[in-house]
């Protein structure tokens, strides 16, 4: 996997990408192959036509090829890259998950990590009640499948 | 008008207007009589009455303006707040069929309407003011009030139909009186249906440590089946506090069957009340266990651990690699010996490539990704079985070749607990919690005057954030 210490090949070759509302995306080759599915295309021979990806739309393909690129650039220093990840990570939950499920599609694990870590944060330290609140998740359970949940894990929530 | 309900008075003209409404303190004499007409709302109305105080019937409720939550009875309407309101504020989306909401305190049943909480209205504005600080009212929460900054509840009982005009102030809880009744599904401040959690949630799983996982557990069937069923999550086991000093042997057992035979890494830090007999039955049931840490699980003993070790070697399984015994009863030289040969010891890498070990204050439990077969060796200086550390100050580094002159247990060589120089030949100071800091970390303390032999109260809250002390009996 190129990885953003080895040097950006200029070859000027590109990959075209095409999202799944008919966006259509233009990246060099050393900036798309952060993502596994692109990296094994580019070895076994790239398509013609755009790659079509009808799991992502337009916007998130932008924000995840802008994030490529970042991390492709072999003269950003770890501590800038770090900087940048913490301020790109900073969206709303909408735009969260759209990042995280093209990370996982896109099989980018870097980006789904960084994806993956910031909702573990969201979800850290709260109740259940404070979980469903934040992530607007509706309490589905009977009394006595929550009273059933509650005994399973007792101890680990007295004193 | 701002209306304030810390005052506890009615401020506008009760008397049919449709712009009236009251509000009564919970244990507060009525407004005048044409405010009981409103008196719909009465609590006595809807169950059995609060039991109060006729001298703190009396009082007012925040007579110094401190913004002590209190619970004051509303009772009147506030269509007029839906009319006065803006269209900003978002609709609590009560859903008659959805009536059904946990009366948190209980203390309320009966009542028709409770807040809790000292706040203002402005209703001709759309938003709430507490503290002289805005919250706009699509900033509610699904509590109806943003709790960030309060910890407003509202709750009501009765009749229902009287809040659907009401203004929009986010979620209002209805309580039938009882403590048991299911918490409100309700819409949330933005309108939008609660609903399942998104797939991107259960990715995040494998993020969350054990407690995390437990409380997520609780929070809707999807999750809760996730959590239960995905052995990926149980594949490496971490307990450390608070839930060490809970976690029982058969808490373990349940959590490490959801790995479903597959765990790999157990580490149990300071989990005082795992037994052998315990961790045996984890041990059996889990024979592609690669690390088992145990650091300071006092009533482990080492015999029960080289047992475990023995019964993997017999059936040929590969067995624990990696062992962490730091704090439990101490080794003996034998014991020490077939733990090393039962490990396979001699084919590791940290024979060849020393990790240093440094002394941070806590404990220094090596993490499951640590290459080496066991924690403790034999100190240089007292030859008892320990951890032993390494010094990273240069100047010992430089002395010697090999291995440092200091490099000894934490009772041979005393350490400075914040950098873990060795302290022996320097000058250090003794914090109050009895920990030694040597004179650069001491300078370097926020509020330590930079002289030397001051000896004022120190403040070792930056060195040492938890400190906890932890009895056993054992025999």
């Amino acid at each position: 996997m190129s990885s953003s210490s080895s040097p950006m090949q200029s070859t000027g070759r590109k990959l075209k990408l095409k999202s799944k509302d008919d966006e259509t995306f233009e990246v060099e080759e050393a900036v798309a192959v952060k993502s596994q599915i692109f990296k094994y295309m580019v070895e076994d021979g790239v398509s013609n036509g755009p790659i079509p990806l009808p799991n992502v739309n337009g916007k998130t393909l932008a924000r995840v090829l802008q994030w490529c690129q970042k991390h492709a650039d072999p003269t950003i220093t770890e501590d800038e890259l770090n900087k940048y990840d913490a301020g790109f990570i900073d969206v709303d939950q909408a735009v969260l998950y759209d990042l995280l499920m093209a990370a996982n599609y896109l099989n980018i694990e870097e980006l789904l990590k960084l994806a993956c870590m910031r909702v573990a944060d969201m979800i850290k330290g709260k109740s259940p009640d404070e979980i469903r609140r934040t992530f607007n998740i509706k309490n589905d359970f009977t009394p006595e499948e929550e009273e059933e949940v509650r005994k399973e894990n007792a101890w680990a929530l007295g004193p | 008008m701002p209306l304030s309900l810390s005052d506890a008075h009615a401020v506008r003209n009760c008397e049919g207007s449709r712009d009236s409404w009251s509000f009564r303190g919970l244990n507060s004499e009525s407004e005048g009589s044409d405010c009981n007409k409103m008196g719909k709302a009465e609590f006595g109305g809807y169950g059995e009455p609060l039991l109060v105080d006729d001298v703190v019937d009396k009082l007012p409720i925040d007579p110094f303006g401190m913004d002590k939550r209190s619970t004051i009875t509303i009772t009147g309407w506030f269509q007029d707040l839906v009319e006065e309101s803006d269209s900003g504020c978002n609709g609590f989306g009560f859903d008659d069929a959805q009536k059904e909401i946990a009366d948190h305190h209980g203390l309320f049943a009966g009542l028709n309407w409770l807040w809790n909480g000292s706040m203002k209205f402005e209703p001709e504005l759309g938003i709430v003011k507490k503290g002289g600080i805005s919250i706009p009212c699509d900033g509610f929460d699904g509590y109806g009030v943003d709790t960030r900054l309060l910890d407003g509840v509202f709750a009501m009982d009765g009749n229902v139909e009287e809040f659907m005009n009401f203004g929009r102030f986010g979620n209002w809880f209805v309580s039938k009186g009882a403590p048991e009744s299911r918490a409100c599904g309700k819409t949330c401040f933005n309108g939008v249906e609660e609903s399942t959690p998104h797939d991107a949630m259960f990715f995040a799983l494998g993020y969350l440590g054990v407690q995390d996982l437990l409380t997520v557990e609780r929070v809707c069937k999807s999750l809760r089946d996730s959590v239960r069923s995905d052995a990926l999550l149980w594949r490496s086991i971490h307990i450390d506090r608070p839930l060490s000093e809970k976690i029982t042997d058969d808490a373990l057992l349940k959590l490490a069957n959801r790995a479903q035979g597959t765990l790999q890494c157990l580490s149990l830090v300071d989990c005082i009340r795992i037994t052998d007999s315990g961790l045996k039955r984890v041990i059996e049931t889990n024979p592609r266990l690669k690390t088992l840490s145990v650091p300071g699980c006092v009533r482990l003993s080492v015999d029960s651990l080289l047992d475990m070790l023995r019964a993997f070697k017999s059936v040929g399984s590969p067995g624990i690699k990696h062992l962490r015994i730091a704090g439990i009863r101490s080794v003996t030289e034998k014991q020490f010996e077939e733990l090393q040969f039962l490990l396979n010891a001699d084919n590791h890498v940290e024979q060849s490539a020393h990790r240093l070990r440094i002394y941070s204050g806590v404990p220094s439990y090596i993490s499951c990704d640590d290459d080496c077969a066991i924690d403790i060796e034999a100190c240089p200086w007292c030859h008892e079985f320990k951890l032993v550390y390494d010094c990273p100050s240069e100047s010992c580094q430089g002395k010697h070749q090999a291995d440092h002159l200091c490099r000894a247990c934490i009772i041979c060589t005393p350490r400075c607990i914040n950098c873990g120089c060795c302290i022996k030949d320097r000058d250090y100071e003794e914090t109050f919690c009895l920990d030694s800091l040597c004179l650069d970390c001491w300078k370097q303390r926020p509020n330590c005057p930079d002289m030397l032999g001051e000896k004022g109260a120190s403040q070792c809250t930056i060195f040492r954030q938890e400190t906890s002390y932890q009895f056993c009996f054992y025999g």
